[in-house]
């Protein structure tokens, strides 16, 4: 199946029950205005736009400035969520949403309802909402809170359509055999394999499913509407590949810096006689539905998935995102919040003043701004340049290395380099931000030699602990291949230096410093495995380095 | 308002619903959090558990849910406790409070009534949430999304049992005891220590890896969508069960004998982990009680202790990052030890 199939499909499928919700990915653009249209015709209801830069006031509801101060007491209005309710929600720039009202979505979402308990009202009205979310995400940088992506349960991608591609109206699937095993159970079995823990994609996957079978005016889904579940509901929200016996073609990660990664472009073919078996007829409908980028997009989304490790907040100052503002005084480091300030004073009015003398404001009503700040990062690197990483190796680390401090220069960030091999490791770059310099330093590296992994780790963390105390959140990358055979006292001997090495690794965690591990080997291997538990680090297994997706997942992991 | 999912219909968590069970039989075991992973039914669960409550005694029109009993207890000048002797009765549902995120200050500790000070110029207080919640239930989804300015504000309530409102020239103090309820995703942040150590009880929620298991939930969830009522209708029985049951452990919980020897094992565990305080040891005694008044044993014995402790305990260790295992682990290590079976 087409993109463009799937993406209407899965539009009328929305339609026709909106509760499911809905998430593209899609820039501005004629794709986007034609799928909205045909959207559109499917809906029989206006849909609403949420601006993402709405005030908490104007979404849940809230205290009616004017009306308040023209009656002289709380007069409430409703919010966006409330007036939406039965109607159809659209959201720009999805992941651009701040978490405050990424949770308040969520919410409502699970409630149909929304309560508001705030500027002395207590509200709650209904909410049953149909989310249609845009995410424009240019890199896998940005991306949909998960908490919300979650609960959206179609998710289809509109990236790198062509004019002509989005001229063909919605066709009915090819027929296909009817599905002979249990929709639920083929649903849980097939997001299990591919490592969706949660148990609402399965539900929803189910219900598309049987709309898309509705849609073609089919009793029964048939393979093809689990296809097209399978494609629109669980494969974009896979975790792992699905380990299957015999895999021919060892799945390469595909080129680099190709964005769309291109949707499996054959329908699926008959396959030669399915025996009856549920999990054959699964097997086979999976491997002809996944989408040829998975493994690297997985590779990419391994470092989203954690969200606690981001920059250290700072709140307050007078720069960042704006919070809810609170009373306070105004004073050094903090602003009033002028129109906060006077909503806070609105309903006192007639009390103050009764012979309408201008408008009171006190000390009680003043509202402070707030805001939150991602301070600095210091990415660092922490590379193996011994002899079991082969020097080819070393090589597409330093190209990597010079791809992420381009995009930290951007980003005004720091990069610290410490390679290790011998008998020791060795700060080979300070933190920097300085692009030519770590050129210079790079070139010189040698390689070869044993592997001190646990050097390596206690001199990041000193690296890491030093950029605390600057004010700079510290990120480890390592890139190894973990075969330790160097202790902390320089003795050779591999069972020590692995517990050595794990020992240190430990101490990161205990600074809590996030760190992401990028293993080289060839294959991976149980000890790499273990050192990421042990540092608390996401693992990455990347047998051939290339400079973007590494540039990517620290992204990811540093954002 | 969505009618909520019935509690018994809730397929595996054993661990989750049997904490939820328990906090509510003891209310002084201090509340549950239930941590983990999205779309295992943390927020169902809590939810369910408002329909199976026993109703309570309070005085009619009390917004602050005064027990008739409790005539000496602190209350505002609103409730009618004050104004006459003569009290009637009525019973209510337990409340089970939302507190929404983006909630302000407030509304969760109450304000002065402006419609009140406008209209008839008097001085009038109007409860929040916290009142509102009094001998029921808070529930905080999303609990560490909380902002920290609230998170200050519920544990000193939490630990008072009372509200002090000093604000807009109001002097107020109410009763503030309430049954803390929190849910979230560790992903999304980390709790404050604080706050983790105010809930007796916390629950690792997972979702079942088990294949039939999670095929049984997405089956149930889906027939309670298709036809709410009829769903309800299969479950009343096993509902009116559970509620009876709950309700009769309550009525057991103060015969339930717990014996010397059981305090003292109790005690033994929570110095080999290393626990702050004497919090940790009687949330371990209350829970205990509360499984065995559950049991209708008549007195705590020491599977009881056992089988409550990684709820009541594993949330009050240090963290210790040189142990790989995590604090679940831990527990059950020195459980092993310390009371062998």
């Amino acid at each position: 199946m087409s993109p463009w199939q799937d993406a209407l499909r899965a539009a009328a499928v929305f339609a026709e029950r909106p509760s499911l919700g809905i998430l593209v990915r899609a820039r501005m653009g004629p794709a986007r205005s034609r799928w909205l249209a045909r959207l559109g015709e499917h809906l029989t209801r206006p849909r609403r736009r949420m601006p993402i830069h709405i005030a908490d006031d104007r979404l849940l509801g809230g205290i009616d400035l004017e009306a308040t101060l023209r009656a002289g007491r709380p007069v409430a209005q409703r919010g966006l969520l409330a007036e939406s309710d039965g109607r159809v929600l659209e959201i720009p720039m999805a992941e651009r949403l701040p978490p405050e009202l990424v949770g308040h979505l969520c919410a409502v979402l699970d409630m149909g309802e929304v309560s508001t308990e705030r500027d002395g009202l207590s509200l709650r009205s209904q909410a049953r909402l149909g989310v249609v979310a845009f995410d424009e995400g240019a890199t896998v940088e940005e991306f949909v809170p998960l908490s919300l992506a979650e609960r959206l349960g179609l998710q289809v991608g509109l990236q790198g359509l062509g004019m002509a591609d989005v001229e063909a109206p919605l066709e009915r699937l090819p027929e296909s055999s009817s599905l002979e095993g249990d929709l639920v159970r083929m649903c849980c079995e097939a997001a299990l394999a591919l490592g969706i823990s949660s148990l609402r994609p399965p539900s929803m996957a189910k219900q598309a499913a049987e709309l898309s079978a509705h849609l073609d005016g089919r009793e029964e889904p048939s393979q093809a509407d689990f296809a097209f579940a399978l494609r629109c509901v669980l494969v974009p929200r896979a975790t792992q590949m699905p380990q299957s016996e015999e895999q021919d073609s060892e799945p390469e990660p595909p080129e680099a810096g190709d964005p769309p990664p291109e949707q499996d472009s054959e329908p699926e073919r008959e396959q030669p006689a399915p025996s009856s078996e549920d999990a054959e007829i699964l097997t086979e409908i999976m491997q002809a539905n996944l989408p040829s980028g998975l493994l690297e997009d997985l590779g990419a989304r391994a470092g989203v998935k954690s969200a606690g490790k981001t920059g250290e907040l700072i709140k307050g100052g007078a720069r960042g995102r704006r919070l809810a503002s609170r009373p306070g005084r105004p004073g050094p480091g903090s602003k009033v919040d002028v129109v906060a300030t006077l909503r806070a004073a609105a309903p006192w009015q007639r009390l103050r003043s009764p012979r309408g003398s201008g408008p009171q404001v006190r000390l009680e009503d003043i509202r402070v701004e707030r805001r939150q700040q991602h301070s600095e990062t210091l990415t660092i690197f922490v590379v193996d340049a011994s002899g079991s990483s082969a020097l080819q190796r070393l090589a597409e680390a330093k190209g990597a290395v010079e791809r992420v401090l381009a995009d930290c220069y951007v980003r005004r960030d720091h990069v610290a380099l410490i390679a290790f091999r011998g008998d020791g490791a060795r700060l080979v770059l300070p933190p920097t931000r300085s692009l030519t310099r770590a050129k210079r330093e790079l070139s010189g590296l040698a390689g070869g030699g044993p592997t001190p992994l646990a050097d390596a780790l206690r001199l990041a963390r000193v690296v890491a602990s030093d950029a605390r105390r600057r004010g700079r959140s510290p990120l480890v990358v390592l890139m190894t291949d973990a075969k330790a055979n160097v202790g902390l006292d320089g003795r050779r001997g591999r069972a020590a230096a692995q517990e050595d090495a794990e020992k240190q690794a430990r101490g990161l965690v205990l600074d809590d410093v996030p760190t992401l591990l990028i293993e080289t080997s060839p294959r991976p291997r149980e000890e790499a495995r273990r050192l990421a538990t042990a540092c608390g680090a996401r693992w990455m297994f990347l047998p051939r380095l290339d400079a973007d997706t590494i540039a990517r997942a620290v992204g990811d992991v540093g954002s | 308002m969505r009618v909520p999912y019935p509690f018994s219909a809730i397929v595996a968590q054993a661990e989750m619903k049997q904490a939820l069970r328990m906090a509510a039989v003891d209310a002084s075991i201090g509340g549950v959090l239930l941590f983990g992973d999205r779309g295992t039914g943390k927020s169902t669960a809590v939810r369910a558990l408002a329909s199976l409550l026993p109703p309570m005694q309070q005085v009619k029109g009390c917004p602050f849910h005064c027990a008739p009993e409790s005539r000496t207890r602190i209350c505002p000048s609103a409730c009618p406790l004050h104004e006459s002797e003569d009290i009637h009765a009525e019973m209510v549902q337990v409340p089970v409070v939302d507190l929404p995120l983006g909630a302000t200050e407030d509304r969760v500790v109450g304000a002065l009534d402006l419609e009140r000070a406008l209209t008839s110029g008097t001085r009038a207080f109007q409860p929040g949430l916290l009142a509102k919640a009094h001998r029921g239930f808070l529930y905080i989804d999303e609990v560490n999304l909380l902002e920290d300015h609230l998170v200050d504000l519920l544990l000193d309530v939490a630990a008072s049992g009372e509200n002090l409102v000093e604000r807009e020239g109001l002097s107020v103090r109410h009763p503030a005891a309430f049954v803390l309820v929190g849910s979230g995703n560790p992903e999304e942040g980390e709790l404050r220590p604080q706050l983790l150590d105010r809930f007796g009880l916390s629950v690792e929620v997972r979702t079942p890896v088990d294949i039939d298991e999670r095929v049984e939930v997405v089956r149930r969830r889906d027939a309670f969508d298709a036809d709410t009522e009829s769903f309800l209708g299969q479950w009343a029985d096993e509902e009116s069960a559970l509620r009876q049951e709950l309700a009769t452990a309550r009525e057991r919980l103060h015969q339930v004998e717990t014996p010397p020897e059981v305090m003292r094992c109790a005690a033994e565990l929570c110095i080999a982990l290393g626990t702050d305080g004497l919090r940790g040891e009687l949330t371990l005694v209350r829970a205990a009680r509360a499984l065995a008044a559950l049991e209708g044993a008549p007195s705590v014995e020491r599977v009881h202790l056992r089988e409550v402790a990684p709820s009541a305990l594993r949330h009050r260790l240090r963290r210790d990052p040189l142990d790989e295992a995590g604090s679940s682990a831990r527990v059950e290590r020195t459980i092993a030890e310390v009371l062998p079976s």
